[in-house]
């Protein structure tokens, strides 16, 4: 019934009671803090209306207009965008509302400035919207158009409607009635963008007009609008200002405003006066215009509404859009491609070959290169890999480390270009399954570089290829449990206390899922929150509708999309935080967008890595290029035994518990063994249980099955068992006949479920009529069901092995400089004073802070006695850049007044540095005994702070009276005396080191306690291995983590980590463990904990947790009580659990 | 004034008739006629006031609380005459998202 012209929809001339409104004038929650609903809410009610179009004209941005679009093409209901924007008439008006960052508390923050909406016709007029909102937003925090920008972006042509409604200028004039001034404001639209363009737009939600509140949504000016445009001779519109989807939502827009204006709830700060501000039905907005015209009295109300509704569904009907041909959506916009851009391709590719070693003559390779180029050319995307590769080529220009990541590695041309840095074809990487011609998609390419320099490679590609062309990605925040708990509650004026308390009972989840939260988790349910669910009902009503909506927009820290010179007429830009231009679109709407997003992730492992390079070649003197395969080779014999020791800590990937456990039981001989490792350790196969099978035989318990003999040369490599999408393409490839491109095509839509008959139906006959066998179908059918979404890229895993493998190279051959760099810019896991005492079992010194020496991050420093790290000014609490600054330009120091005087630290800096020994160069003794009557201590040097403290304040105050300094001249080597208090001892050393700098530096904690631990048998790291399988033992240790991560039975496991001083301690709580043991578990950080044992490999065991103690407290009774009260803390209370796992005593009852 | 409980007919969804409550003076019934519409409004109602969010701020109690908002009240502003009377006042007749009208305005 409805035809195309052009791509325009035509809506035939319906009978006029059959005309379906259109509205053209709507915010969606992509209005942030502003609109209600989400658009495919707005969608679907316009589809149950029977709506045939929809605009979306969000307010500020566009954020929203691609997901709509799409949504809408998906639905069925033709898309209408635009954007509304606040004019500043003068360029008063725009520095006035320009803002600071305002308090809390009512201070004004809404500007409200007068509002015009533009709609897009066609792709200029898309273009045009773009660059509007570019214009708008060229001030970081208050987007305003002005009618400079204006005139620029209309200088030639205009292809937009401009709604000027009650909100807008001319809004404001005739409320004044002031004419002269309404006919100027026309008159100068009417200039700008012709008078066809320009429409008055009528709106009334039946407002009061005495209200002022009321006036711009009342029916009374609205028809003076209607006046006015007839006898103006302007076309009129009507619309209805739409802020959400149903009437019932009207009261989270009253949040959303006062949440906007940081106010309570109350009528002065509301903009909503009823609710008829929704996406109103045909015959609602049909009894509007009556009244408008009815009011207006220019001629019979009948038809002069019908009128007015006509020539809106018109305006409608010239600005539908076609998502493809008007946004460009599904096609790509690469940067400019220099002529014979495939042959330059080619030739960079025959450069890297030779560069690689590689023997271009090999039929493999060459049939490679040539399959791999043939497929780029066909699609079109030879720019696209020229400029990744100009890219990395400048990023290591600037000798920053870089790595590909992603199925990327699969791709020789990528290895050729040096994008990636392993070799596909040595490790049987599928270049089909980065880049397929089947999907004429652009491939996704990641690369990971050093984090401390991520910025300067933004600037570097900015500068590179002009602002015209580059702009980073958007990243929105929606709204979450807790953010709408303290929106609702500040607008409903709860105590800002309550409202704390309230969010914070709360984990990170969905504000939808509050009322689930609070009847399902256990620790909100049992702690009384029943009662909170009923006094609470209307908070929770409302956080539930905030769910999801759009809250605020941020700098993605990754994406960059890099474009031709289009690229601002199909997306608008503002600035971000940093300063970067930054897309409005987020890192999905952009590739549908068609442009080339790259990710450029701040890695820190990355910036370790490259600071420990740094350290070898500072202080041994020797350079290592670390990706090169000659210097650093992949098969190093020290590495490998590192990584099967699994004292991994500090290197990527592979140094959290479970990984540990698993490189025990894997014992990992070579690099594509890593690969492997990396590929098996995932919720994935851990819950579909893949790796059991691969151990075994593996470990030589069981022999390799294989379905078919077919089957052997593609699964060999694990063992028999299915691990990498690539194993799966080459099954599917083998079984059916089918390209490895089409296999990869049959791989994601295994992916579903719902797709398994269809696929099913196809596979068998196929297969069959290869020659194999129905039982072996059936089998390997049920194995590609099973494993098919299970599977890993095995090329994204060969790109993450490459930095794992290096991490571990640097750990093995330069263990004191790796470590400095992981300490420094602190990657992994585990917090600092883990790794320091990792970096002391390996034999490193751990060298006090000291004010002569100390950098101000970790710095390696090489003694007869072998290498140590010594600690950096950056973690001492307090202290600013600037300081440390000081310190390292006014060094060396004859003493501390000296220090005192030239580095001009702050006194409780001083303070700290001198409780952790950055002063002890000044020390008479080092050790922990107590200082004799005539040595310095630490003690003395900080009373001596505070006489320094205290003279410079008495030379001030002096000098403040104008009397002349005579107490100046302080002779600061009398005031340091020795006092003859005793020193500090360790522990209180240690003490001060884990407050001043986080870490115990001078010993570890634990060693307070051993004498206790040792009288307890408790076995420490070191020695777990020796003990047998299915023993109690008792651990001990400081709590360095504790993880709930989710488990393949769907039960809940807490694993809590300790280190003990001789290594790490891993333990696991299962889901029956007693809540007052997990208690302990989590709010200790010195523990004793109960445990059996089992052996999981030749390096491998696992504890399972039934108690914990306080370390601190069991200490504390040991030294006022003696051993024997400890004891019977500890005894082995089975009654305490209900289900005893120790079958042997049970004679104590369960008195409790 | 108080708003008080009115009985209303109405035309095409338009006041054109309304009776009050029998006055003490008097003791019978009022009966006004509309002489004319002055206008009409749509008002949603302050519900940040509401039982249900003094509930939340403890200011009441937390039974049988109804979270459902509450619809929007239309008030008609019209010319009507006193059966039996002469002069002309303007009242504001308001009727509630149930239906109920209320007068809330009386006089000149």
């Amino acid at each position: 019934m409805v035809t195309y012209t052009r791509g325009r929809l035509v809506i035939p001339q319906q009978r006029s009671s059959d005309q379906s409104f259109i509205h053209l004038r709507v915010a969606s929650g992509w209005s942030m803090k502003h609109g209600a609903s989400h658009v495919e809410e707005l969608i679907d009610r316009a589809i149950t209306l029977g709506q045939p179009a929809l605009a979306l004209t969000d307010r500020d941005g566009v954020y929203g207009v691609v997901k709509f679009v799409l949504a809408c093409q998906k639905a069925g209901i033709e898309p209408i965008v635009g954007v509304d924007l606040a004019l500043a008439e003068s360029t008063q008006i725009v520095e006035s509302a320009v803002r600071r960052t305002p308090a809390r508390g009512g201070a004004f923050v809404d500007a409200r400035l007068p509002r015009v909406s533009f709609l897009a016709q066609g792709a200029r007029g898309w273009a045009q919207v773009s660059r509007l909102v570019s214009a708008a937003h060229e001030q970081r925090g208050n987007p305003v158009l002005t009618w400079e920008k204006l005139e620029e972006v209309f200088a030639h042509d205009s292809s937009v409607i401009v709604l000027l409604g009650p909100d807008s200028p001319l809004g404001s004039a005739l409320i004044g009635k002031h004419d002269e001034k309404a006919r100027a404001h026309i008159a100068r639209w009417k200039q700008l963008v012709g008078a066809s363009s320009v429409r008055i737009e009528l709106i009334s939600h039946r407002a009061n007009d005495h209200n002022p509140r009321g006036v711009r949504r009342s029916t009374l000016l609205a028809a003076r609008m209607l006046q006015f445009a007839v006898s103006e001779h302007v076309t009129p519109v009507l619309t209805n200002a739409v802020r959400y989807a149903r009437p019932e939502q009207g009261r989270v827009v009253d949040v959303l405003d006062a949440a906007r204006r940081l106010v309570m709830l109350d009528e002065r700060h509301l903009d909503r006066v009823n609710s008829n501000g929704h996406l109103a039905d045909t015959e609602h907005m049909r009894a509007i215009a009556y009244e408008i015209a009815q009011s207006a009295a220019v001629g019979s109300p009948a038809l002069v509404a019908q009128r007015l509704l006509t020539v809106t569904a018109e305006t409608a009907n010239s600005c539908v859009i076609d998502p493809q041909a008007d946004l460009g959506l599904g096609s790509a916009h690469l940067p400019e491609a220099p002529a014979g851009v495939n042959q330059i391709l080619r030739q960079r590719c025959e450069a890297g070959l030779s560069r690689r070693g590689l023997r271009g003559e090999q039929p493999i390779i060459r049939d490679r290169l040539d399959a791999e180029l043939s497929v780029i050319e066909h699609l079109g995307f030879a720019s696209y890999f020229l400029t990744v590769a100009d890219i990395v080529e400048m990023i290591r220009g600037l000798d920053i480390r870089v790595a590909a990541r992603g199925s990327g590695a699969g791709s020789l041309v990528n290895h050729l270009l040096d994008i990636s840095g392993v070799d596909p074809i040595a490790h049987g990487l599928l270049f089909e399954r980065f880049l397929s011609p089947l999907r004429k998609q652009l491939p996704d390419i990641d690369l990971d570089v050093e984090s401390a320099r991520r910025l300067e490679i933004y600037s570097h590609i900015f500068d590179k290829y002009g602002s015209q062309r580059v702009a980073c990605v958007a990243m929105t925040d929606t709204y979450r449990v807790r953010h709408a708990i303290r929106d609702v509650g500040s607008a409903l004026g709860m105590e800002a206390a309550e409202i704390s308390r309230f969010a914070k009972v709360f984990p990170h989840i969905k504000a939808r899922d509050i009322r689930s939260a609070l009847e399902n988790i256990p620790e909100l349910r049992d702690g009384g929150f029943g009662k909170t669910s009923a006094r609470m009902a209307l908070v929770l009503d409302l956080v539930e509708e905030l769910d999801g909506l759009p809250r605020h927009t941020a700098m993605h820290p990754c994406g960059i999309v890099l474009s031709n010179l289009s690229l601002l007429d199909r997306t608008p830009v503002e600035p971000s935080s940093a300063g970067f231009a930054m897309s409005q679109f987020d890192k999905d709407d952009v590739e549908e967008l068609g442009l080339l997003k790259l990710d450029v992730l701040g890695v820190r492992m990355q910036s370790a890595m490259a600071y420990a390079l740094e350290e070898v070649e500072r202080v041994d003197g020797i350079n290592i290029d670390i990706d090169d395969a000659d210097q650093v080779q992949l098969d190093d014999h020290d590495t490998f035994e590192l990584i099967r020791s699994t004292r991994t800590l500090g290197c990527f990937q592979i140094e959290s518990p479970g990984q540990r456990e698993l490189l025990g039981k894997f014992a990992p001989q070579v690099f594509s063994d890593l690969i492997i490792d990396i590929s098996l350790f995932r919720p994935g196969p851990v819950a579909s249980d893949m790796i059991t099978p691969f151990l075994n035989v593996r470990q030589g318990w069981s022999k390799a099955q294989y379905l078919h003999p077919d089957l052997q040369p593609i699964v060999e490599e694990t063992c028999g068992v299915v691990v990498f999408h690539e194993q799966v393409l080459r099954i599917v490839s083998l079984f059916t006949g089918v390209s490895l491109a089409r296999a990869d095509e049959v791989r994601r839509a295994l992916g579903n479920r719902d797709n398994f008959p269809q696929l099913r139906a196809w596979f068998y006959p196929a297969a069959l009529d290869r020659g194999y066998s129905l039982e072996v179908i059936e089998q390997v059918w049920d194995v590609l069901c099973a494993f098919g979404s299970f599977g890993f890229c095995k090329a994204h895993a060969a790109a993450f092995a490459l930095p794992t493998y290096q991490s571990a190279w640097l750990k093995a051959h330069h263990p004191a400089a790796f470590l400095a760099g992981v300490l420094t810019h602190d990657p992994g896991m585990y917090p600092k004073r883990v790794i320091l005492d990792d970096a002391r079992q390996l034999g490193i010194e751990v060298l006090p802070l000291n004010v002569q020496l100390s950098d101000s991050s970790y710095r390696v420093e090489r003694s007869s006695a072998g290498y140590g790290i010594r600690l950096g000014l950056n973690d001492v609490a307090g202290i600013s850049a600037e300081e440390i600054d000081r310190v390292m330009q006014s060094r060396p120091f004859v003493d501390l007044a000296d220090f005192w005087f030239r580095a001009k630290v702050s006194r409780p800096v001083v303070e700290r540095l001198v409780s952790v020994g950055a002063f002890d160069w000044l020390v008479g003794a080092h050790s922990s005994s107590h200082g004799g009557a005539d040595q310095i201590t630490r003690r003395d040097l900080l009373l001596q702070i505070a006489d320094l403290d205290h003279s410079a304040k008495t030379v001030r105050a002096h000098t403040n009276t104008g009397q002349l300094s005579l107490v100046g001249s302080v002779d600061p080597a009398s005031l340091l005396v020795p006092t003859g208090l005793p020193e500090m001892n360790s522990a209180e050393k240690v003490r001060a080191e884990l407050d001043v700098l986080g870490l115990d530096a001078s010993r570890h904690v634990v060693d307070f306690y051993s004498s206790l631990l040792d009288q307890l048998n408790v076995v420490r790291s070191k020695d777990l291995l020796t003990t047998r399988s299915q023993s109690q033992v008792l651990v001990a240790g400081v709590k360095v983590s504790t993880q709930t991560p989710p488990v393949r039975s769907g039960r809940r496991v807490v694993f809590l980590t300790m280190d003990d001083s001789t290594g790490p301690v891993d333990v696991a709580f299962f889901d029956d463990t007693p809540s007052q043991v997990l208690h302990q578990v989590f709010a200790g950080w010195l523990l004793v904990v109960r445990g059996v044992t089992r052996r999981t490999g030749p390096k491998g065991i696992s504890i399972r947790g039934t108690h914990a103690w306080d370390l601190t407290h069991l200490y504390e009774v040991y030294q006022s009580q003696g051993l024997g009260a400890v004891l019977e803390l500890l005894i082995p209370e089975d009654d305490l659990t209900t289900h005893s796992r120790n079958p042997r005593r049970n004679s104590v009852s369960a008195g409790q | 004034m108080r708003a008080e409980v009115v009985q209303v007919r109405c035309r095409d969804g338009v006041p054109v008739e309304f009776r009050r409550e029998r006055s003490r003076t008097s003791g019978s019934v009022r009966r006004y006629s509309v002489r004319a519409v002055l206008g009409f409004w749509v008002e949603g109602t302050a519900w940040w006031r509401s039982k249900a969010v003094r509930a939340v701020l403890g200011r009441d109690s937390h039974e049988s609380i109804d979270t459902t908002p509450e619809p929007d009240r239309t008030i008609w502003r019209v010319e009507a005459r006193e059966a039996d009377h002469f002069h002309v006042g303007v009242y504001h007749l308001v009727r509630g998202g149930d239906g109920a009208w209320l007068l809330t305005r009386a006089g000149d």
